[in-house]
Formats: structure tokens, C-alpha cells, sequence
């Protein structure tokens, strides 16, 4: 009995006042880039890399800010002391980094600082560290720190990616498996191959990458160790194999191959080679890739009558259509939440990278670029790569998943083509 | 959006035609076979000869056969051209390779699959005209190695294709 | 602004005006008629009428004379009566002297009594002019008051009619406020529609907001964070300044904010 008086005092105590004043409203917004003031950090003159110009391309890139243009800056702050947000706020910079780079032999730190600049607040202080060769990377750290303090999203500035160049002429080498950073920046050959080589996988532990290789005259999946360079031939097999997609535990790769007559999906165990059936239908069934928690697979089946996109699962080996818009949609990726399927969409004759929610199945295209192709997600799902064609060459592009901002990176010697996003680095 | 996406079809369209118009000369030059005069790309149109005077006698006989868009159907052409081959290789001493292609429209894996599609219909044909399926090598090559490097139909018409050889 | 207002107003003006002159009518016009009774009652005319009686008393007396005869007989008859007569005279003068004594004095009296009863009348008249003169004033008192609750009465309308005016202004103001902030809100990326924070906001006259405060958050500090920097980089609303004071300090000193995005994808 005596919990009721507890009870009513709570209630009571949570009785406030009705507010009796007006109440306005807000219910939509703009979502502008956030402007942002990045000032060149002290002591980074004379440095081989320019720390301010990639922190400001990263931040472009990723369609969530607007960088002020260092010409517009009237001041170059170095310390908190210096930051006069009235000036800060006069050009229009909702936030503002400032930062110093320190070099004790041959070791550099960068150390900065984020201010919020409309409520005149510090928001963070920190520092990172590297080697002469890192600079880049530390750049991109500062990049990532600054996204996720305004964002809440972590940042995808120093991942890599995987893409497949084509020289376009015959020879060997023609072909090339090339290794880079998120922004392009820092590219080197994996391996090359006078063959096509196509469909390259990260291993989610950063630390393999599986492809297709003609090289023995047919297509054929390889596994390569990234650290040592080592090669592995996984299959062998007559007719197709292809599209491999490594499990999240690293322990099997899905696959396609058409040994059985018609191209089939597979799980292949690394280590022991078993190799298990997984679809069963005379359509052609293809492009695996795993979900998150590994009990399903969503692929590509035209058992409909035209390319959609299907689920599977592991153990039950039960079909579930999942797209319904549009006469061709392949080659699904998941997002990183799973809430969401990326897929290439045929819509007016034209192929173009689209977005669908999986819970309520609605579809949005997120490229204007045609022939698209390849879309491969950044691990923070904040933005996409893919490949599409610009003046009759073969280009990366990316776009954020919001559809704001499209970038194309910039176009190397042949054709590139076939990005693949890395995880995070653990 | 929408708006652009129609703009820009109509521009590709319109490209396309246009491109379609300066480049037919130069797609037939660069045809990989020379015999094969086609005008759409949807057939090939040499008469079969006969069988007597063994492998001349199918030098003239067409080895690149196309498509239609996401099909493997043969086209009767094909058919004429595949009956030819048949019975030049009816009698196993030769083996034949036959290679499938797609346009570079759509995934890259889908279109390996679609070649092999292709390449399996051709293999079939042979095989009912004879041919003993132990004697053909079937690979796709997907999109992966067009003959023609256009991004327009007349193009895409040439890169739907099987080809054969010895 | 200012024929804008004067258009606004313009009604309102125009009925108090006539409502006021009205009044000021019925007062004036009251006054007229209150002091014209008064002035008929007082008695001015008693002294006047003293002075008259006495000439008339003084005529009277030179009028009896007589004609004179010879007789001696005749003459002592006639000196006799004369004598007689002058006696009488005498006494008749004596008598009307008495009388005349008696009249004056009764007349006196009556004058007195007059004068009396004038003063009686007169004080009654006072004493009624003071009571009419009350009762007057009460009249006018009440008038007043009534006047005063009419005009009190009119008053409250008119406030009513203009709290009602103010109330429509601040609304009118509200999505102009509203698309202010919304132009200058940047939502982060995990915002969803549905979450809603609410801001305490406080502003001044000159439309500058100069406090912020989270009163509700969203459970999603960024989502906050985003809302008050929505506020801080609007930082000012031009269309306050022109706001009637009135409207400002009862509607806009103090206002709340509820952020509920409906337009997001997600």
C-alpha cells in the first residue's frame, strides 16, 4: 500500500506547467552542406603532402559539408586564443579546425582542434601520429574525426579500395588488379594478367581479396594475401565460376558456378575446398552476396523471366523475390546496416545505380551517369563507387547515399572499372 | 530528376543515332570477321557450301554468330551458318572452341552468364547437327571482350556474339 | 507600416470616437438644464415691497380735507366739530396712527412674517435647491458612473477586440518564422522523421534571438544539436521588428519550437 503514495508522487512530480505561450512548428529543413572553415595547419609548409587540401577534399567529397575556400579566410588562426568566432561567422562557417603539425625527427603529430562556431564552443581536441610516408593518412584521420563529431557517422576517409583497370591494348599486363586509397590517391598493381580479370572481393579482415582471372584461358576464382601477395587458384571447375563473395567470417566464399548445367549458386569452405549447392533452377542464378549475420544470401535470378533480385537462405534453402521495380535489377550489395540493397537498375532503357529500402521496398535511383555499374558501399553506407563511363572511358564515380553530391575520381590510363569499398579496419 | 533522366535518354538516343550513322563504315572494317557482311548485326547472310572440299570449304562459312538482347535464341541465319559447321566437325577430328560474348549493357557476372548462355545454344545446335559434345569447349567471356568499343546498338549488336573456332 | 496600421485600426477609431462625442453631448447638455430652476427660485423682491407700503401710508394721509363754514353757532358747532372733528381727526389720526401704528406694525409683522416666511421659503428653497442640487449631483455621480461603466465596457471590447487582433497578427507571423528556421535547418544523417526535439527560445525586439535552450530533447544528441544551430545560424528575425509591441511582448518574447521533421526519406 504504501507504494501507491510513491506512485502518485511521481506522477505529481512529473506534472509540469502546460506551456501556455505559442508553439511554432518546424518540420521540414534544407540539409545545405555544413560549411566549414578548414585553416591550413601551422608548420605544415614545406610538407610533401598537403594536409588542408585532402581534408577538404575528403570533406567535399562526402556531400555533408561545404568547405570555405582558404582565399576567403581573413584569418589563419593556430591556437584557441586566436578563433574569433564573430569572424568565423561572418563567412558563413557553421564550423571551424584549426590544428599544428608538430615534427620530432622524422615522427609527425598533428594536433587540432574543432570548434562549433555558432554556439562559440570547443567541440574536440585531439592529435594523431605517423611517419613522413603516413602524412596522407593522417590527413584522412583528421577527416574522419572532424565527419564524425558533426555527423555521428564514422568516417570512411582512410579506407581503400580495390578496382580493375584495362589498358586497353593487348600484352600482358593489359589487365591490372590495382589496390588504392578511398580517394584514389596512393594506387598500386596486385597483380596483372594479359586475361580479363573481374570481380574483386576484400576479405572482411582486410587482409585477402578474391577475383576472377582468365588467365588459364577460362574464368577461374583466386584468393591472394594482400600482406605477401600469395595466390591461390580456388576452383577450377568447367563452365562458369565466378562472382566470389567471402562470408563474414572469412571462412567461405559464395560463388557461381554452371558445372551443373546452368549457372548455380555455391558456398565454397576455404580451408577444407567443400563445396555446397545452393540454388536449384535452370534460370540463371548469380552474383551472391552474404548478409550480415551469414544465413542468407541475395543474388541475382532471372527465374522470373528478367534479372531481380532474390534471398535465400543457408539452411532452408527457402526463395524470396525481393525487387519488383523495374524489368532488370542485378548484382545486389548490402548496406552495412542490412536495411537497405543497392543493385544496378535498368529504368527507361537506361542503367543506373538504385537504392531500395528492404522494409518498405521502395526504390530510388541515385545516378544520373548511364551504364553504371559495379556499386560498391562505403562501410559507413554514407556513399557509393561505381563504375560508369565518361568520354568513352571507363571511370569510378561516387555519389553519398543521399543523392547529393557526385564526384568522379580521377580517370587513370585504361578503363577502370569494378570498385570494391574495403571494410574498416578493425 | 526524372526530368533529366528523360533529357539525357533522348540525348543518348539522338548520340546514338547519330554515332550509329558515322561509324557503320568504320565497324565493318574493324570486323573481326571479314565474310560477315551484316547490316543491323542481327544475322549473318552467306550461303552454306558444301562439305566436300573439307576445311576450305567452311573458310567462307561464318563464325561469329549474334543476338538479340538478353537472349541466347538462335536467329535462323545462325542456324544456316552452325548446319555448315556441323558437318565439317560431324566427324570428331576436330575440336571446337566456342567463345561467348555480351554487350557491355548490364552486370558483369550476368553477362558472363548470358555469354555462356549464348555459347551453350551454339554448342547445342551443334550438337544435335551431330557434333560429339566432347569435341566443344564452351568458354563466356561476359562483356570482357567486346569487338567493337562503342557504347551505341550498332555496337552493342556486334558484341552479342558468339565466337567459333578450331 | 504606418497606413497599414491606420487601416487596421480605422474601425475601431471611428467607433470610439463617435461613442465619445455621444457622451461628451449627453454631458454638456445635462449641465445646461440643472442650474435654470435655481435661478427662478431665489427671492430677490422682499425688500421692495416695504418700501412701497410706506408711500402708499403717506398718501393716504393728506387726502381728508374739508370745506369751511360761517355760522358761529354754526362756526362753535363748527369749531366744536371742528374741535369734534379734529378730535376726531385726532383721534381718527390717533386711530389710524394707531391703526397705522398697528397696520405698520401688522404690517411690519406681516413682513416680517413675510420676511419669515421668504426666509423660510427661501432656506426651503435652498434647502430644495441644495437637496435638487444633491440629488442633482447624484444624478450626475450616477451618470458618471454609468457613463464611466459604459466607457469601462467599452473599453474591455475594445481590448478584447484588439487581444483578438493581436492573436491573429502573431499567427500571421508564425510560418514566416517557421520557413526562417527551416531554410537554415541541416539535418544530421541518422535523423528520422517522427523524432522531435522541442527549443525555449527568447528573443528581443529587434527580432534577435539571444537564448537557446534544448526544453525536450529527441534522445539523439545530434538531432539537438542541429536544431539549436538551425536557430543560432538563423540567428535573426527581421519580420519581428516590424511586429506590432503589442503582439511581440505577449506572443514573441518567449517562444517555443518544436522540431519534427516530415520530409526526411527515412
Amino acid at each position: 500500500m504504501r507504494y501507491w503514495g510513491f506512485f502518485i508522487l511521481m506522477l505529481v512530480g512529473f506534472a509540469r506547467p502546460a506551456w501556455a505561450g505559442l508553439t511554432i512548428e518546424i518540420t521540414s529543413g534544407m540539409d545545405n552542406p555544413t560549411p566549414i572553415a578548414i585553416v591550413p595547419f601551422a608548420g605544415s609548409n614545406g610538407l610533401p603532402e598537403d594536409i588542408q587540401a585532402i581534408v577538404v577534399a575528403d570533406l567535399q567529397r562526402s556531400g555533408f559539408f561545404r568547405p570555405i575556400p582558404k582565399t576567403d579566410m581573413i584569418a589563419m588562426p593556430k591556437s584557441e586564443s586566436e578563433v574569433f568566432y564573430r569572424d568565423w561567422r561572418m563567412l558563413g562557417a557553421s564550423y571551424l579546425v584549426i590544428g599544428h603539425m608538430v615534427n620530432t625527427g622524422g615522427q609527425f603529430q598533428a594536433q587540432f582542434e574543432l570548434y562549433d562556431v555558432l554556439s562559440q564552443r570547443k567541440v574536440f581536441q585531439k592529435q594523431v601520429a605517423g611517419t613522413a610516408a603516413q602524412l596522407r593518412d593522417i590527413a584522412h584521420a583528421v577527416s574522419d574525426a572532424v565527419y564524425e563529431a558533426v555527423t555521428g557517422i564514422r568516417g570512411a576517409f582512410s579506407t581503400k579500395i580495390l578496382y580493375i583497370e584495362d589498358l586497353r591494348r593487348e600484352g600482358p599486363g593489359r589487365y591490372r588488379l590495382v589496390y588504392a586509397d578511398a580517394d584514389g590517391a596512393r594506387d598500386r598493381v596486385l597483380f596483372s594478367s594479359s586475361e580479363p580479370l573481374l570481380s574483386p572481393a576484400w576479405s572482411s579482415d582486410l587482409s585477402r581479396v578474391a577475383y576472377v582471372s582468365f588467365e588459364t584461358s577460362r574464368p577461374a576464382i583466386f584468393i591472394q594475401e594482400l600482406a605477401t601477395g600469395k595466390r591461390m587458384q580456388m576452383t577450377n571447375f568447367e563452365g562458369l565460376n565466378g562472382a566470389p563473395a567471402w562470408s563474414p567470417d572469412n571462412r567461405s566464399l559464395a560463388l557461381v558456378l554452371s558445372k551443373d548445367g546452368n549457372p548455380e549458386i555455391y558456398t565454397l569452405e576455404i580451408a577444407t575446398r567443400k563445396l555446397q549447392r545452393i540454388t536449384n533452377h535452370f534460370s540463371i542464378d548469380t552474383e551472391p552476396n552474404w548478409t550480415a549475420d551469414g544465413k542468407s544470401l541475395v543474388f541475382t535470378s532471372n527465374r522470373g523471366g528478367s534479372p531481380q533480385i532474390y534471398q535465400v537462405g543457408l539452411i532452408n534453402g527457402r526463395v524470396e523475390r525481393l525487387t519488383f521495380d523495374g524489368d532488370y535489377n542485378a548484382r545486389p550489395r548490402l548496406s552495412p546496416d542490412g536495411k537497405s540493397l543497392v543493385v544496378v537498375h535498368r529504368q527507361d532503357g537506361i542503367f543506373h545505380i538504385a537504392w531500395q529500402d528492404l522494409k518498405t521496398g521502395n526504390m530510388r535511383v541515385l545516378t544520373e551517369t548511364w551504364l553504371d555499374e559495379s556499386p560498391s558501399i562505403a562501410p559507413n553506407g554514407a556513399m557509393l563507387l561505381y563504375a560508369t563511363q565518361h568520354q568513352k572511358k571507363g571511370v569510378l564515380a561516387a555519389v553519398s547515399m543521399d543523392a547529393g553530391v557526385k564526384f568522379r575520381l580521377p580517370s587513370k590510363q585504361g578503363d577502370v572499372r569494378e570498385p570494391a569499398w574495403s571494410p574498416f579496419a578493425k | 530528376m526524372l526530368k533529366s533522366f528523360k533529357s539525357f535518354a533522348v540525348l543518348a538516343v539522338v548520340m546514338g543515332l547519330m554515332v550509329g550513322c558515322s561509324t557503320n563504315k568504320a565497324s565493318e572494317d574493324a570486323n573481326l570477321d571479314a565474310n560477315a557482311n551484316t547490316s543491323t548485326g542481327t544475322g549473318v547472310t552467306d550461303a552454306p557450301v558444301s562439305t566436300n572440299d573439307g576445311a576450305s570449304a567452311i573458310a567462307d562459312v561464318a563464325t561469329v554468330f549474334y543476338f538479340e538482347f538478353d537472349s541466347a535464341v538462335l536467329l535462323p541465319a545462325a542456324r544456316a551458318a552452325l548446319i555448315a559447321h556441323a558437318e565439317y566437325a560431324r566427324n570428331g577430328s576436330v575440336s571446337i572452341r566456342l567463345e561467348g560474348h555480351a554487350d557491355e549493357r548490364g552486370t558483369r557476372e550476368y553477362n558472363m552468364a548470358l555469354g555462356e548462355r549464348r555459347a551453350n545454344a551454339v554448342r547445342d545446335f551443334l550438337v544435335l547437327q551431330g557434333v560429339s559434345s566432347s569435341s566443344i569447349e564452351t568458354v563466356s567471356y561476359g562483356e570482357e571482350r567486346p569487338s567493337q568499343m562503342g557504347s551505341d546498338e550498332s555496337s552493342w549488336s556486334k558484341n552479342r556474339r558468339v565466337e567459333l573456332s578450331y | 507600416m504606418l497606413m497599414a496600421l491606420l487601416e487596421k485600426y480605422l474601425v475601431p477609431i471611428v467607433v470610439s470616437l463617435g461613442l465619445h462625442g455621444a457622451l461628451l453631448f449627453f454631458l454638456l447638455h445635462g449641465w445646461m438644464k440643472a442650474p435654470a430652476p435655481q435661478e427662478i427660485k431665489r427671492p430677490n423682491y422682499v425688500q421692495a415691497k416695504l418700501v412701497k407700503l410706506e408711500d402708499q401710508s403717506k398718501a393716504a394721509t393728506p387726502k381728508v380735507e374739508k370745506p369751511q363754514v360761517v355760522d358761529v353757532e354754526k362756526k362753535r358747532k363748527e369749531q366744536e366739530r371742528q374741535k369734534q372733528l379734529a378730535e376726531q381727526k385726532k383721534q381718527q389720526e390717533l386711530k389710524r396712527k394707531q391703526d397705522e401704528a398697528k397696520k405698520q406694525q401688522a404690517e411690519a409683522d406681516r413682513k416680517k412674517k413675510e420676511q419669515q416666511q421668504q426666509l423660510k421659503a427661501k432656506e426651503e428653497a435652498d434647502r430644495k435647491a441644495r437637496a435638487e442640487a444633491e440629488k442633482k449631483q447624484q444624478e450626475q455621480a450616477r451618470r458618471q458612473k454609468e457613463q464611466q461603466a459604459f466607457e469601462q465596457a467599452l473599453a474591455r471590447e475594445e481590448a478584447q477586440l484588439a487581444e483578438q487582433s493581436y492573436a491573429v497578427a502573431a499567427q500571421s507571423y508564425m510560418s514566416a518564422i517557421a520557413q526562417h528556421i527551416e531554410q537554415n535547418w541541416n539535418r544530421p544523417p541518422s535523423a528520422r522523421n517522427g523524432m522531435e526535439c522541442e527549443l525555449l527560445i527568447q528573443l528581443v525586439p529587434t527580432g534577435r534571438v539571444v537564448n537557446v535552450d534544448v526544453s525536450r530533447s529527441s534522445g539523439d544528441s545530434l538531432f539537438d544539436r542541429s536544431a539549436v544551430q538551425a536557430v543560432k545560424k538563423a540567428e535573426q528575425f527581421p519580420e519581428i521588428k516590424d511586429m506590432p509591441r503589442e503582439v511581440f511582448e505577449r506572443y514573441y518574447r518567449e517562444l517555443k519550437l518544436v522540431f519534427r521533421p516530415q520530409d526526411l526519406r527515412q
